[in-house]
């Protein structure tokens, strides 16, 4: 292969090798990049215009310098203006993955030779401080295509649940209101993980925003001009033609600019102003007719790789078009109204018993799931303790997290099979987990399960058993239940189902007192036609103390709901 | 196999409940369940409560002893039943026909861990309230 573009752009880098000063290493979002330059008076701020590293396993070593540092012999190829592409592609064969334009009339050059992993730019004229940004983009466009991406011309806003970012991608052309609305968000509150430029991934079955950097732009000559919320960040401001203001933040905080977000959903900003219509879907058909190319970031080299992705985008996320509202108050509230409606909201059902030594671990792991909209559902069975005082102390980090506690407080105590189905009928949730309140849930449990429901009504993952009371002698303890690394999760506190799985398998049998209610529900799951689906990840941690106890009681009702099988299966 | 030795349930691995004459038996090492029908509900209770499985046959009745033998051999493989202390007295009246156990492992990966749930009035979930 012939590659006599590659070839040149990795000459052009070891000739000027010696001119060079070195930069600040830093990163475009994914894209890390060892930055030298022979210009420093030209290119520094360059280094100021990046933000922290997101390691995608993209490195590139980039010098910029003046075209006019380069030895003779070593100017740009000689190319015909005919042979370049619309927008200064030149000739790459087929099978090559360098990139390279050459703006002959704005005296630029940008090459990437991704076999040796280097680039250059090269400018005839020191670059304003918008071009420290928009020629970079290309870079960063075609590394983030070489590595599975996409760069959408877009924003991206969302708000901290538990260890993630869940977020919407605000799409739409240039005056449209990405800047307007991410500004209005994060004076609220929300964080953005870049405006402007947005590169996305799928990842997980689900699509990611990755910070690259955020330039919101406001409006100037209003008489109360909006301008960016305090925050730790320092942004590079510049008026663009005394009409907008650019206030480019180039450091991922996350306070302000975060460097990921789970995308729940695109929002196709609709221009027209109309404060009556409702928020309303946008069929993924649609969204590819109406949004590319304008929206997408079409730079130069592979249009047809990321049109298809951003085609699988679209269908995959749910889009919803935002009319212009009057206000940007109202604006928000729809965003937040289509963030809150693109994540299901997962009811968690925690019975509370003497339980205050250890609910509020329990609460703390669903606060820690890296994905999912929670509605608390704590269930006090009449407990001697403080159970559920300890659940109200949690009440402001739950809310603080964008979820929600209900707390029923039953009277008399009725068993822990009747405390969940108290805890069900107050559940709002399209998905139903349940969490003892001595059990705690690995991080990503949630996000696992999810993903699982895409094919399946009910999903169990594995489980593990932790003693935390090893000092503890107590005779019921089982060898098995630590020999193996895990076991299957066949408890509720393993599963994430579908609300309608309760529907068809009926609420727990509350005659069982003692427990083994859920062994009961899962005999009657096993010969129902739902719908299941087992991972092989731990969705739960079963904490033995020296409370937990498995008793003569358990047993007769572990026969109990033995029998009910058997007869089921006999059809009595 | 000593048909002499007495024998008894094998808990708390193993649990026992009988209901209307049928008794349900849960090796919850195993997770393996069996059903005796109402038939052999006499020689179960014998044999899984100390008495010699000797003791139920006759001398001289080889197909009694074969059919025992073959029972119990099924038992202790099940893991049902241990050698006990002490023998009891019983005796019993029964067929070769009777000595049926049926063996289901259906909910093994249910039954076979035997779960957590529950705990004593004072430190956890409260057992059936006291009558």
């Amino acid at each position: 292969m012939t590659d006599t573009y590659g070839d040149w752009i990795r000459e052009v880098h070891a000739a000027l090798i010696p001119l060079v000063h070195e930069g600040q290493s830093a990163a475009w979002g994914p894209v890390t990049v060892r930055h030298r330059t022979s210009r420093p008076d030209w290119f520094g701020p360059m280094d100021q215009a990046w933000a922290r590293p997101v390691d995608r396993g993209c490195d590139v070593d980039v010098i910029t310098a003046a075209i006019a540092d380069l030895p003779a012999d070593l100017a740009p190829p000689a190319i015909r203006a005919g042979d370049l592409g619309a927008r200064g592609e030149v000739p790459i064969p087929a099978d090559s993955g360098t990139r390279m334009i050459w703006d002959r009339g704005g005296g630029r050059v940008m090459g990437w030779e991704p076999v040796s992993g280097v680039a250059v730019v090269l400018h005839a004229t020191p670059p304003d401080p918008y071009e420290l940004v928009s020629p970079l983009k290309h870079l960063v466009h075609w590394v983030g295509v070489a590595t599975g991406g996409l760069l959408v011309h877009g924003a991206a806003v969302g708000r901290r649940q538990g260890a993630g970012v869940n977020g919407l991608l605000l799409l739409g052309e240039t005056g449209y209101g990405k800047s307007t609305t991410t500004l209005g968000c994060v004076e609220r509150g929300w964080l953005t993980c870049g405006d402007d430029s947005v590169l996305v991934y799928r990842q997980d079955n689900g699509w990611v925003a990755s910070a690259v950097y955020a330039a919101i732009k406001t409006k100037l000559g209003l008489s109360t001009p909006p301008d960016m919320p305090p925050s730790g960040l320092t942004p590079v401001t510049w008026d663009i033609g005394g009409v907008k203001r650019a206030h480019l933040l180039t450091r991922t905080d996350e306070q302000t600019l975060v460097d990921e977000m789970t995308l729940m959903a695109a929002v196709l900003l609709d221009p027209a102003p109309d404060d009556t219509s409702a928020v309303s879907v946008v069929p993924a058909a649609t969204a590819r007719t109406v949004t590319a190319p304008g929206m997408v970031m079409l730079a130069p080299f592979d249009r047809t790789v990321v049109l298809r992705r951003f085609g699988e985008m679209v269908q995959e996320l749910p889009v919803r078009r935002l009319p212009r509202r009057s206000t940007l108050t109202r604006t928000v509230a729809d965003v937040t109204a289509i963030s809150e409606a693109a994540q299901p909201l997962i009811s968690v059902i925690i019975p509370l018993y003497n339980g205050a030594g250890f609910v509020a671990e329990a609460i703390d792991s669903v606060l820690q799931q890296t994905v999912g909209r929670f509605q608390i559902v704590a269930v006090n069975d009449a407990s001697p303790d403080d159970s559920l005082g300890v659940v109200n102390s949690c009440r402001t980090g739950i809310e603080a997290a964008g979820h929600q506690l209900v707390t029923v407080d039953l009277p008399a105590n009725v068993g822990v099979g009747a405390a969940r189905n108290a805890g069900l009928a107050r559940a709002t949730g399209d998905y139903i987990a349940f969490l003892d309140q001595d059990d705690v849930w690995p991080a990503e449990r949630t996000a696992v399960l999810q993903q699982a429901l895409r094919t399946a009504d009910f999903a169990a993952g594995r489980m593990v058993y932790q003693d935390i009371t090893p000092e503890v002698p107590r005779r019921w303890l089982r060898d098995n239940w630590f020999a193996a690394e895990s076991h299957p999760g066949n408890v509720l506190g393993a599963v994430l189902c579908r609300r309608r799985v309760l529907d068809e398998i009926g609420l727990l049998n509350e005659e069982f007192r003692s427990g083994y209610d859920d062994v009961d529900w899962f005999m009657r799951l096993r010969v129902s036609g739902v719908v299941t689906v087992a991972v092989e990840t731990v969705t739960v941690i079963r904490r033995i103390h020296e409370g937990n106890q498995t008793q003569s009681q358990s047993n007769s009702e572990l026969l109990a709901a033995l029998r009910a099988h058997v007869h089921r299966k006999r059809g009595v | 196999m000593d048909l002499a030795v007495p024998r008894e349930i094998d808990s708390p691995a193993v649990i026992a409940d009988e209901v209307g004459g049928e008794t349900l038996i849960i090796n919850l090492n195993t997770g393996t369940y069996y059903v005796v029908p109402p038939a052999g509900l006499l020689v179960w209770t014998a044999v899984s409560s100390g008495v010699p499985a000797a003791a139920l046959v006759a001398d001289g009745d080889a197909e009694r002893l074969a059919a025992m033998t073959d029972y119990m051999q099924r038992l202790l493989a099940a893991g049902l039943l241990r050698d006990a202390t002490a023998a009891a007295d019983g005796l019993v009246e029964w067929e070769p026909g009777d000595l049926l156990i049926e063996e289901h492992t259906d909910m093994a990966d249910l039954l076979g861990l035997d779960p957590i749930h529950d705990a004593d009035e004072n430190v956890g979930w409260p057992m059936a309230p006291k009558e």
